[in-house]
């Protein structure tokens, strides 16, 4: 497989990729919210979820996928393919605002 | 050629995709802003929020395995580990739903 740099095919990328952490992260939490109600054992596993760094990728991650994902939905039912990479860039500008707010709160 | 464990061409799952994907972006930021930042403190123990974080899992597990499932359908071609992979995922949601399900259902019991 052959991957080409351009806008909508690194968004595409990207998409995937940030899809495939963010459900892992989602999976662990899940695991280990329901070890802290009956287990106990996975201590370490909660703390790594915790970790700033971590929850500043997750962050990142998730925006930019709910970003591109809202852009997505533009290009498939609206009139998005015609301005399809002018919007990723909007989104990211939007992205970027989020971003800033999340870091603030974190 | 057609491979096994493709249904009925992924139409359906396309369109839930997503819907389940524009649900869980609006879930998502409440759950954020209530449970994790702290910004509105709530009782997550009352029935309403036990069927928001009920519908919250079911749709991130659906929107979840359905990715994974998009990567199995591109970068695997064997066709007994395509069928095989399917199945784990069945399984990884069924067990994923009863783990979330236990825990947040019974809070303030």
């Amino acid at each position: 497989m052959r991957y080409r740099w351009q806008t909508g095919a690194t968004a595409w990328l990207l998409h995937r990729l940030t899809g495939a952490a963010v459900g892992i992260y989602l999976l662990l939490h899940i695991l280990g919210q329901f070890d802290m109600k009956y287990g106990g054992s996975l201590e370490g596993l909660r703390n790594f979820l915790n970790a700033k760094g971590i929850a500043v990728v997750l962050l990142a991650f998730l925006i930019y996928h709910t970003l591109n994902g809202v852009r997505e939905l533009i290009v498939d039912f609206g009139q998005g393919a015609l301005y399809h990479k002018k919007l990723f860039w909007v989104m990211m500008a939007i992205g970027l605002a989020f971003f800033i707010a999340g870091l603030i709160a974190l | 050629m057609t491979y096994p464990a493709t249904g009925n061409g992924g139409a359906f799952n396309w369109l839930f995709q997503r819907i389940s994907g524009i649900v869980i972006a609006v879930i998502l930021f409440i759950h954020l802003g209530t449970v994790h930042f702290g910004i509105s403190i709530v009782d997550l123990g009352t029935p309403a929020w036990k069927v928001f974080h009920l519908v919250f899992v079911i749709l991130l597990l659906y929107h979840i395995l359905n990715g994974f499932w998009l990567f199995i359908e591109d970068y695997v071609h064997t066709p007994w580990l395509r069928v095989s992979l399917f199945g784990v995922s069945w399984v990884v949601g069924i067990v994923f739903f009863i783990m979330g399900f236990v825990t947040f259902v019974p809070f303030g019991s």
